[in-house]
């Protein structure tokens, strides 16, 4: 699955936004310059893939 | 997908809010490094002073001056009267905050390297994806 972000700015000026196709914490480390960039955020919420290993994670620990 | 995230906008960014009030119909918008007055509907000088202004003039005869104060934290502060409140009230601010906020993560995202597709949804919602390029 392609990775990607999507960004809703609701006409109320919330604004909701989704990691999709990212394994662990690299959805984080990808939309935190976004988040940084609009404002404060209010609340995440976590999917279960975020708990998974990411493979390029999963690779550096093999490798050590 | 991994997470969702809620964000609430601060005005930060000079050029994308002027961007963003353009977007909402005003045209003549003056911008000021040092802040100046605004001007009530008497042509009175006001106490209050914005670095981003819209004259009363283009906004109506019975209106005063809109202006946009960057503070030193660095967030931009709306000075609008309580007789415009009636018309640009929380729910103009959100359409502002909209429009400032898709301006905003299509500069930053660009600038990243993103590739960036622009839709606006039938509820008005403005729903943006971004992709590596």
């Amino acid at each position: 699955m392609s990775q990607e972000i999507v960004v809703d700015f609701l006409e109320n000026g919330e604004v909701k936004m989704e990691g999709k196709g990212f394994t662990g914490r690299a959805c984080v480390v990808e939309m935190e310059f976004l988040k940084k960039a609009l404002g404060e955020t209010k609340s995440v919420k976590y999917k279960s893939e975020y708990h998974k290993q990411g493979v390029t994670d999963a690779s550096r620990i093999r490798a050590r | 997908m991994s997470h969702f995230s809620e964000v609430e906008i601060d005005f930060t960014d000079e050029k994308c809010l002027v961007e963003a009030l353009k977007k909402l119909g005003f045209t003549d918008i003056e911008i000021h490094q040092e802040a100046q007055n605004l001007y009530g509907y008497h042509g009175d000088v006001r106490e209050q002073k914005a670095n981003i202004i819209i004259r009363r003039k283009h906004i109506g005869s019975a209106s005063n001056d809109i202006g946009f104060i960057k503070q030193d934290n660095g967030k931009y502060k709306a000075y609008i009267s309580q007789f415009d409140q009636r018309k640009y009230n929380d729910t103009w601010i959100g359409k502002l905050k909209q429009e400032y906020g898709v301006e905003k993560a299509k500069k930053e995202a660009r600038a990243k390297g993103y590739l960036v597709k622009e839709e606006r949804l039938k509820d008005n919602t403005v729903r943006l994806t971004l992709r590596r390029s």
